[in-house]
């Protein structure tokens, strides 16, 4: 099971308390760490580390290089007082694997933000490691691995749809995976139709779907034609 | 690596230009928001770098197509602004931002903050 999670590595007591506090209103599972040497996470564990720059065994962008050796899984924040901040240690750690550089004295709401932002970028990779995309309000669970699709899920309607084509199955992953976001024909045609794709036209995608909408009943009806671009998958509320 | 940049203001954009072109970026850059989201649909990007506060189309503007459309999926955008407002800071994060850099800015600092996009890309 690949989990998520947040640590924040500073032998700061008052600032680890602080974060500790914020983070866990946002319901983000933290860990907190009093130096380096303590950190060391499962290796199906993903996650954000926020370390505090001049922490014992992180003096330096060089040992900020060797910490990040091996841990692809995990993105690095580093951290310091504004008073030790400079230009070129920002730099510097930046280009030695840091993906950002924050004050401690950053205002709250901005760490909620910029901490959203980093999870929502390693979110795809997480969500792909995982293999089963969900819709927003959890009614719908697509398993690529398993290629098996739930409708109604938690409800008395629930049934498992075993009438999709390997296409109509790719093409809906795509649709539900960017829920609310306009699919292109152009994209849907290289991701489901890959080395092929020059072979096919967008009437072909537009059959595939027609018949994905009518295999989906009312779930089928939330994909929408967007004029000139291509399609989208409304999910809405239960 | 092609990067999109988009500010009203010559002096900045230029300043950017330089500074990531020295980096070894290939850059674009346009004066308003809509120019630079014209650029993107034909000629594509590899980063974004927009200010916010431009005519015709501003940088939220470009940064909700962007964010809207499944072709730019990923696509690494930076917001370099004045506005430096916790509230705008925000405001940028929660619309799709990936990183949010104040004027006047370090020029090493915009160039590393920019590699870590770039790392990020191909990281993937």
């Amino acid at each position: 099971m690949i989990k998520f999670a947040l640590w924040l590595i500073t032998p700061d007591a008052d600032l680890s308390a602080r974060w500790y506090r914020v983070f866990s209103r946002e319901c983000f599972q933290t860990l907190i760490c009093a130096s380096v040497a303590e950190f060391k996470p499962d290796a199906d564990t993903w996650g954000l580390v926020f370390v505090e720059a001049g922490a014992e065994g992180l003096g330096s962008p060089a040992e900020l290089a060797a910490f990040l050796k091996g841990r692809k899984h995990i993105s690095a924040i580093i951290f310091c007082p504004p008073a030790k901040a400079s230009n070129q240690l920002i730099s510097a750690f930046l280009e030695s694997g840091a993906d950002d550089f924050i004050l401690s004295d950053l205002d709250e709401k901005v760490l909620i933000s910029k901490t959203r932002a980093h999870i929502r970028r390693l979110l795809p990779s997480l969500n792909s490691a995982r293999t089963q995309i969900c819709s927003r309000c959890g009614d719908i669970a697509l398993d690529k691995a398993r290629r098996t699709l739930k409708t109604g899920v938690g409800s008395k309607k629930e049934k498992t749809i075993e009438t999709l084509t390997p296409k109509e199955f790719d093409i809906f992953s795509l649709l539900l995976a960017h829920e609310e976001e306009v699919v292109s024909r152009g994209y849907l045609m290289e991701e489901v139709w890959k080395d092929k794709s020059g072979k096919v036209n967008t009437e072909t995608i537009d059959k595939h779907v027609e018949t994905l909408r009518n295999k989906l009943g009312d779930y089928g009806r939330k994909i929408r034609t967007v004029y000139g671009s291509g399609y989208t998958f409304k999910g809405g509320e239960r | 690596m092609k990067v999109l940049v988009a500010d009203d203001d010559d002096i900045f954009r230029s300043l950017v230009t330089e500074v990531l072109t020295e980096g070894g970026y290939e850059v674009s850059a346009h004066e308003n928001g809509r120019l630079a989201w014209e650029h993107l649909q034909a000629e594509g990007a590899d980063i974004v770098v927009l200010d916010v506060n431009m005519p015709e189309m501003d940088g939220f503007g470009v940064l909700a197509n962007i964010r809207g459309d499944a072709r730019y999926k990923g696509l690494p955008v930076l917001m370099l602004t004045i506005r430096a407002f916790a509230e705008d800071q925000v405001l940028g994060y929660d619309s799709g931002a990936d990183d949010y850099l104040t004027k006047p800015f370090d020029n090493d600092v915009l160039l590393a903050r920019v590699k870590v996009l770039e790392r990020r890309i191909l990281n993937r």
